[in-house]
C-alpha cells in the first residue's frame, strides 16, 4: 500500500516537473563564461518598487551587455506561495527577494545558497548596518540572503496634540514613566460623556506595535538555544506594564473596540483618535504620501524599561538571496551587489539602506533636505546599529502573521489586552500554543 | 457504420480525460499526499497515519471542526428557508418582481472579497454602519462584531448566507415554476387561504428541490474560505477558523502540504458523510411525483 501511494506520487511529482519545462540537465552546468549571454530571472514582492528596480536593472544591463535581467514583481500574498512552488520544481528565479521571516524555513529545505565566503570577501562589515544582516540572514553562523534595506519599530507621536495639552515631546533616553505620564496627560474625554475619546496611545498585538517594549526592557519571550516560547521576567514586566496600559491605567483602548489591525491602528493615529502609536519605520511612507496627517507628527524610538540594559531596536531587513539550484551564481551575485548601492532617494521613506553610505546621506534625512517630517527619522540609523527580531521557523503562526495574524502569540496578546483573560491565563494558553507550533518547527 | 464496441468509449473519452486529471487525479494524488511529509520543496517522505493521528489528538483541530460545522449549522438553514420563503414571494407575479429577482442575485455575482470588505465595514466596531444605528437607538456599547470571538464566525456565516441567497432563490423559483397551476386553482376553489396552500401544496410539491438545495449549500458551505480570509481571517484567535481556511494556512503559509492534505480528507469525510446521511434519510420527507 505504502509503496504504491509513494509510487503514484512520483509519477505525478513527475508529470508536473515534466510540465514545468525540463531543462534540469542544465543544472548540472554552474560555470559561465564572462561574455556569454545570461538571462537573471529576478523576483520581488512589491509591485509598488518595480519602476524604481527596472531602472536599476536597466543600468546593470547597460554595464553588463551580456546580462538581461528579467524582472517579476508580484504581489506580497502570492510571493511565497509562487516561490514555494517553484522551488519544489527546482525553477526558483536566479535571484529574489527573501524576508528574515522565511530565511530559516527556505534554509531548512535546502534551497538557498550559501553566501558566507562570498559575504566575507566582498564587504567591509563597517560599511554596513552589520547587526541587521546577523540578526535578519544569519542562520546557525553562516549568511543565507542580503539585506538590501532594512527596517525597525518605532513610536509615532502627534505633535499638535502634545502641544495642545502642553505635553513634553520625548526625548532620546525616555522611561516607562515618562511614557505613561503623557500618556495619561494625552488620554481625553473630549465630549464630557463619559467616555474616552483621545487615547495616549494605541496597543494591540502586532509584532511591528509590540515586541520593541520587550527589547527595551533587555527582555525576550524566546529561548534562543531550545527555540520554545519562554518569556524572561524582563519580556513579563513589559507584557505586564503593556497590559497595566490597557485595563490598568486606561490610557489604550481594548483592541476590540476599534477592531485593531494592521490598518486600523495607522487610522486611530490618523484620526486623533490616539495621541502615540508604535509601528514599523515604513508607515512613514503611510503617514506622508498613503494618508497624509493632517497634524505636525514626528517619532522617538520605544521609552526604556526598568531593566533596560542598551537600546535594542526591534529590526529587521528585506534581503536578496540566490537559490542553491542557481546556474549563474556568479552573475547573481555581482548583480546583487550592484542592487546594493541603491541611491537613498529609491527606497521608500521609512526603509534604511543596508550600505551606510546611502543611509547616512541627506537624500535619505529628508527633513534636512526637504522638510518633510519626521523631523527625527535619523534616530532609526542610530538604534538600528543594535538590531534584534524574533523571527524563527513557523513564526507567521505560532507568532500570528499574514492569514493567521489574529492566532498562535496574537490571539492571547490580544486577549489579554481586552481584558478577556488574566495574564496568568495568557502565558499558560501562550506557553501551550506557541510552543506547539515551535515545537512542530523544531522538532 | 457499423457499431463498434469502442466508439460510446470516445464520445466520453473528453470528459473522462476532464474528471480524471482535474478532478479525480487532484483527489487521489491529495490522498496519497496525505500520507506524507511533502513540504513543496523536497521530495515527499512516507509517514504514515502521522499527519491524521497529529490533528486527532490536537483541541485546536476539533475546535475548527465544531466552527466548520456551526458555520453549516447557521448556513444551510438560512439558505434553505430564506430563499424559499423569497422565491415564494416573488411567484406571486406582483408589479416590480424582475427588479427584487435581480436585486437579490445581485450579490451572487459580486466578488467575495468586495462583499467582504463592505460587511466588515458595516459591522466595524467604533465606526461601523450598523453600530452607528444601534448607538442611536440608545445602545451605548454595541458589541464589536468582529473581533468578539462570541460573534464573529455568526457574523460571517450570515454575510456568506446574504451573499449566496440569491442563488437558490433561482433555483427554488425554477422548481416552483414545475408546480401544476391546476392544483392551486383546485386548492383556491376548494377555499384554501395562502397559508394553507403553502404547507399542503407548495412545501410538498418543492421537496425535491429542498432537497438538492440543501445538498449544494452543505456543499457550499464548506466552501467558506474567501468570506472568512476577506473578513476575519479567521480570527479573532481562530474563533472564525474553519477547516478550509485552516487548509489554506497549512499549505499556503506553512507550506506543510502533507498535513494540509490530510486535513482535506477529513474535510471530504465530514462533506461525504453528512452527504451520505442526507441521501439515506431523503425518502422520510421528501416527494418524489409520479
Amino acid at each position: 500500500m505504502k509503496k504504491i501511494f509513494m509510487v503514484s506520487i512520483l509519477i505525478l511529482t513527475a508529470g508536473l516537473l515534466f510540465a514545468n519545462g525540463s531543462n534540469d540537465a542544465s543544472n548540472a552546468a554552474p560555470t559561465v563564461k564572462a561574455d556569454e549571454p545570461i538571462t537573471l530571472e529576478y523576483w520581488m514582492w512589491d509591485p509598488n518598487f518595480a519602476e524604481q528596480q527596472q531602472a536599476m536593472s536597466d543600468r546593470y544591463e547597460a554595464m553588463h551587455p551580456n546580462v538581461t535581467i528579467n524582472l517579476t514583481a508580484l504581489d506580497p500574498k502570492s510571493y511565497w506561495t509562487k516561490l514555494a512552488a517553484m522551488a519544489a520544481t527546482k525553477q526558483m528565479p536566479d535571484v529574489f527577494n527573501m524576508h528574515p521571516n522565511s530565511v530559516e524555513d527556505f534554509v531548512d529545505q535546502g534551497a538557498l545558497l550559501d553566501l558566507t565566503d562570498m559575504i566575507k570577501k566582498d564587504f567591509n562589515k563597517e560599511d554596513y548596518f552589520w547587526s541587521v544582516m546577523d540578526s535578519s540572514f544569519g542562520v546557525k553562523g553562516r549568511y543565507y540572503g542580503v539585506p538590501f534595506a532594512w527596517v525597525g519599530s518605532v513610536m509615532y507621536y502627534n505633535k499638535d496634540l502634545f502641544d495642545k495639552y502642553g505635553v513634553e515631546y520625548p526625548k532620546a533616553g525616555w522611561t516607562w514613566d515618562d511614557f505613561l505620564a503623557k500618556a495619561k496627560a494625552l488620554t481625553k474625554d473630549l465630549d464630557g460623556d463619559g467616555k474616552t475619546d483621545l487615547w495616549g496611545y494605541g496597543v494591540f498585538s502586532r509584532y511591528a506595535v509590540y515586541d520593541g517594549w520587550i527589547l527595551q526592557n533587555d527582555g525576550d519571550y524566546l529561548n534562543r538555544e531550545k527555540l520554545t516560547f519562554e518569556p524572561n521576567n524582563n519580556a513579563k514586566e513589559a507584557i505586564k506594564f503593556l497590559y497595566d496600559l490597557a485595563n490598568t491605567y486606561k490610557v489604550s483602548p481594548h483592541p476590540k473596540d476599534y477592531d485593531l489591525d494592521k490598518k486600523k491602528i495607522k487610522l486611530i493615529f490618523q484620526q486623533e483618535k490616539a495621541a502615540m502609536i508604535s509601528e514599523g519605520s515604513w508607515n512613514i511612507k503611510y503617514m506622508r504620501q498613503d494618508m497624509p496627517a493632517d497634524f505636525d507628527w514626528d517619532i522617538a524610538y520605544f521609552p526604556r524599561g526598568p531593566h533596560w540594559k542598551a537600546d535594542t531596536m526591534h529590526a529587521w531587513a528585506d534581503g536578496i538571496s540566490i537559490p542553491a539550484s542557481s546556474k549563474h551564481p556568479e552573475a547573481a551575485w555581482d548583480f546583487i551587489k550592484f542592487v546594493l548601492q541603491r541611491p537613498a532617494d529609491d527606497y521608500y521613506p521609512g526603509k534604511v539602506p543596508f550600505y551606510k553610505k546611502e543611509a547616512l546621506s541627506d537624500a535619505w534625512d529628508d527633513f534636512k533636505s526637504k522638510g518633510v517630517p519626521p523631523e527625527h527619522k535619523t534616530i532609526i540609523l542610530k538604534y538600528g546599529e543594535n538590531a534584534k527580531h524574533f523571527y524563527t521557523k513557523y513564526w507567521k503562526f505560532w507568532r500570528g502573521y499574514a492569514s493567521a495574524e489574529g492566532s498562535g502569540l496574537s490571539e492571547f496578546i490580544d486577549a489579554s489586552l481586552n481584558g478577556e483573560i488574566t495574564l496568568d491565563e495568557f502565558y499558560k494558553n501562550a506557553d501551550r500554543e506557541a510552543n506547539k507550533m515551535l515545537n512542530k518547527a523544531y522538532r | 457504420m457499423r457499431y463498434k464496441w469502442y466508439l460510446p468509449y470516445l464520445f466520453i473519452l473528453l470528459a473522462m480525460v476532464g474528471l480524471f486529471v482535474f478532478r479525480l487525479g487532484p483527489l487521489f494524488f491529495a490522498g496519497g499526499m496525505s500520507f506524507t511529509d511533502w513540504s513543496m520543496f523536497g521530495s515527499p517522505g512516507w509517514v504514515g497515519l502521522e499527519n491524521y493521528i497529529e490533528f486527532v489528538k490536537d483541541p485546536t483541530f476539533w475546535k475548527i471542526v465544531w466552527h466548520t460545522i456551526s458555520f453549516s449549522l447557521i448556513f444551510v438553514p438560512i439558505i434553505l428557508f430564506g430563499s424559499l420563503i423569497l422565491a415564494v414571494l416573488l411567484n406571486q407575479g406582483i408589479p416590480g418582481t424582475t427588479t427584487f429577482r435581480a436585486m437579490y442575485f445581485a450579490p451572487v455575482v459580486t466578488s467575495t472579497v468586495a462583499v467582504g470588505i463592505v460587511w466588515r465595514w458595516i459591522f466595524g466596531a467604533d465606526v461601523g454602519m450598523l453600530n452607528f444605528l444601534l448607538r442611536t437607538l440608545g445602545i451605548e456599547s454595541p458589541p464589536s462584531w468582529l473581533s468578539d470571538r462570541q460573534f464573529s464566525l455568526v457574523v460571517v456565516a450570515l454575510v456568506f448566507a446574504w451573499k449566496r441567497l440569491g442563488y437558490y432563490m433561482i433555483i427554488y423559483l425554477a422548481g416552483l415554476q414545475d408546480i401544476p397551476r391546476t392544483m392551486y386553482e383546485a386548492a383556491r376553489i376548494d377555499g384554501a387561504g395562502a397559508l394553507a396552500i403553502f404547507r399542503k401544496i407548495t412545501l410538498p410539491l418543492i421537496t425535491p428541490t429542498m432537497f438538492f438545495v440543501m445538498i449544494m449549500a452543505l456543499v457550499d458551505s464548506f466552501k467558506n474560505f474567501d468570506i472568512v480570509y476577506t473578513m476575519t481571517r479567521g480570527g479573532p484567535g481562530t474563533a472564525s477558523t474553519t477547516l478550509a481556511y485552516y487548509i489554506y494556512q497549512h499549505a499556503f503559509e506553512l507550506f506543510q502540504m502533507g498535513q494540509a492534505a490530510s486535513l482535506s480528507m477529513f474535510l471530504l469525510v465530514i462533506v461525504g458523510g453528512i452527504s451520505v446521511l442526507n441521501f439515506v434519510y431523503k425518502s422520510r420527507w421528501v416527494n418524489t411525483q409520479g
